[in-house]
């Protein structure tokens, strides 16, 4: 076992943490968001996960030697968007309101996303833990033959 | 998993990231071996020095991956200086056999 692995698998988790981090904090400044370049209102941007073993094809990379760091963590498959529909307030006054005088205004809650956040930085924590902890599995055996 | 022996700083060496799990080419001499270890250490080593230069300059956007490169680099410098400790010891082990 590639004694490095561990911190690269942990480096992976705390990418994609950081990245769910920048979404959140996206979602959290455009709460308020009536426009944007694709029109509408804003939406919620989620951040899609995949884990990164690859299964048998893995396997086999494996057995031949290569792509050994490959397999083990996460990647970021795709950022989508919420399909929730946006939030409706009547203002006629607003200069973004329809017809009827509603205010379309983005799906985002705040009380979800700062929730949202305090787990994506106990996420962020876990791994940062993860990775210390194999560094001191590391260093101890490294003291196996010492004395 | 297969067992497979080999002279322990020849297993040592093969921890080092992006190496094969495979023994290296047959014939190969011990001293090849320490080489190829050491230069995988000297890549780490400059890997990260050149992380933390780009984070002095503010050129990299996850902080993250220079501390895991730091990290990696000491890990190979500490493994790097143990095998040195236990080749020392065997050297001088037989340099104090009774001729």
């Amino acid at each position: 076992m590639n004694m490095f692995r561990a911190l690269e698998i942990s480096l992976t988790g705390l990418t994609a943490e950081r990245l769910r981090m920048d979404l959140i904090a996206n979602n959290l400044a455009n709460v308020n968001t009536t426009r944007t370049r694709q029109g509408g209102p804003f939406r919620r941007k989620l951040a899609v996960f995949a884990s990164r073993s690859q299964g048998a094809f893995g396997y086999f990379l494996k057995r031949a030697g290569l792509g050994d760091s490959l397999v083990g963590g996460v990647q970021v498959v795709g950022i989508v968007d919420d399909p929730t529909p946006p939030k409706l307030r009547y203002d006629p006054g607003h200069p973004d309101a329809d017809q009827r005088g509603y205010v379309a205004l983005p799906n985002v809650d705040v009380v979800s996303e700062m929730v949202d956040l305090i787990s994506a930085s106990r996420s962020y924590e876990a791994n940062v833990t993860a990775a210390n902890a194999a560094k001191y599995m590391a260093m101890t055996a490294l003291e196996i033959g010492r004395g | 998993m297969d067992l497979r022996v080999g002279s322990p700083g020849e297993t040592l060496f093969n921890q080092m990231p992006g190496r094969t799990s495979s023994a290296g080419a047959p014939g190969e001499s011990f001293s090849q071996i320490l080489k190829r270890g050491l230069a995988e250490a000297t890549e780490l080593l400059r890997e990260a020095d050149t992380m933390t230069g780009k984070l002095a300059l503010g050129q990299v956007d996850d902080l993250a991956q220079v501390m895991i490169a730091t990290e990696k680099a000491q890990l190979a410098m500490e493994l790097t200086l143990q095998v040195r400790n236990k080749l020392l010891e065997a050297y001088q082990e037989i340099m104090r056999i009774q001729v």
